[in-house]
């Protein structure tokens, strides 16, 4: 575990630097390289450091990775024309805010948390049970303005049960208060979200598991 | 040195040592001591008292945050 | 905080309590759990003399000079069962960190390999 720290320290910070470069190269000349940490398969998928696998949406959008303490685990970040705050934001996130392992009462928290300290007004337009690649989910859309930043934003939010833990997807589009949401980012979301998959069991399921044959 | 001189410096020298010890020893705990006691009023309306509650019961994780309503 | 509760289904099954301990009174602290949903409690340390012990004032004193009480840093502690410390680390908790340490405790107390 402290190879692991070491490793997303030192690639964290470095994958801020690149992220930050790649965002303003996904501006200036609307292309850029495929990272190393994302490996292209002939599924039309790529591999994310052997961890994940899932479609990433073209290559205008930039690479979120973990930062140092950071709050989610990878996510990509498109800056849109169109006066500020335009840009859509996506993300796996394994630590959702929220400690019941009931989806129900997770969502609820959630929402109670959910961009809670941008000024934002929220409100849940859409809630609903789905599943995603067999397991449990429950699907939210949200929306809320803030008039004294002349802001808005638009949510949509997976809670998905993995195990004994809940995990989530998270995209979130701002607009200033006069802008017209697009729908093309978030169907680069759900092709996200529907294609992901997990490729090895992660930290928890692992643990679980020694638990278990310890006999505790 | 003589036996009875050695032995009147060591009964001086061992409280010094242990005042200045204790001294800066409380703000270097260290793993593998044995952790200071406590009791203390808690959120949920009752005393918690480390030996009546967590000695030789259950592992303890006690996490120090300054303040309440502050990012955790 | 909310990490600490997420694994709280853990620690249950590895013999560990959470205990959080803050500068706040009982009161200011019991609307704080509430507005996390903690299932652990937090205890008020008002004066900072647990936390001189446990040194979270490691890089400055309880108390300024003109008596006022200084504010004491982010520690996680983790004690065995028997009383004896045996994590320390300043800052933001690891909480696989934690977990993997309470399971070496857990199956050094049963014996187990």
């Amino acid at each position: 575990m402290k190879q692991k720290m070491k490793f997303t320290g030192i690639l964290g910070t470095a994958a801020a630097v690149v992220a930050m470069i790649g965002i303003l190269a996904g501006c200036a000349t609307m292309g850029e390289k495929a990272k190393p940490t994302m490996v292209p398969t002939e599924r039309g998928t790529v591999l994310f450091l052997d961890k994940y696998e899932f479609k990433r949406p073209p290559q205008n959008w930039a690479l979120m990775k973990n930062l140092e303490g950071g709050d989610f685990e990878l996510g990509f970040m498109l800056i849109e024309r169109g006066a500020f705050p335009s840009q859509t934001t996506f993300m796996y996130d394994d630590q959702p805010y929220g400690g019941s392992q009931d989806l129900e009462t997770r969502a609820k928290y959630y929402c109670t948390r959910f961009l809670f300290n941008s000024g934002i007004d929220l409100r849940v337009t859409k809630q609903e049970k789905v599943t995603l690649d067999g397991k449990d989910a429950i699907a939210l859309s949200l929306e809320g303005e803030n008039p004294n930043r002349d802001e808005k934003a638009k949510s949509k939010v997976y809670l998905v049960k993995k195990g004994n833990r809940i995990i989530s997807f998270v995209c979130t589009q701002w607009r200033p208060m006069n802008g017209t949401y697009a729908q093309e980012p978030f169907d680069y979301f759900e092709t996200f979200v529907q294609s992901f998959k997990f490729l090895k069991k992660d930290f928890y399921e692992t643990l679980e598991e020694d638990l278990t044959k310890a006999g505790l | 040195m003589p036996r009875k001189k050695f032995l009147v410096m060591a009964l001086i020298a061992i409280p010094v040592l242990l005042v200045l010890g204790m001294g800066s020893g409380w703000a270097q705990l260290k793993v593998g001591d044995e952790a200071p006691s406590f009791t203390l009023p808690s959120s949920q309306g009752k005393l918690v008292d480390y030996y009546k509650d967590y000695y030789g019961k259950h592992h303890l994780v006690m996490t120090f945050f300054p303040a309440a309503f502050t990012p955790v | 905080m909310e990490a600490h509760n997420r694994d709280l289904y853990l620690y249950k099954r590895l013999n560990a309590r959470v205990l959080g301990v803050s500068m706040d009174d009982p009161m200011t602290n019991k609307f704080f759990a509430e507005s996390l949903a903690l299932e652990f409690p937090i205890v008020s340390n008002v004066l900072g003399w647990m936390a001189k012990s446990y040194g979270s004032y490691s890089d400055k004193p309880p108390f300024g000079p003109d008596g006022s009480i200084n504010t004491f840093g982010r520690r996680t502690v983790v004690i065995d069962k028997k009383g004896i410390v045996r994590h320390l680390k300043n800052g933001s908790p690891d909480n696989e960190e934690i977990l993997q340490l309470l399971l070496k405790l857990e199956k050094e107390f049963r014996g187990l390999k």
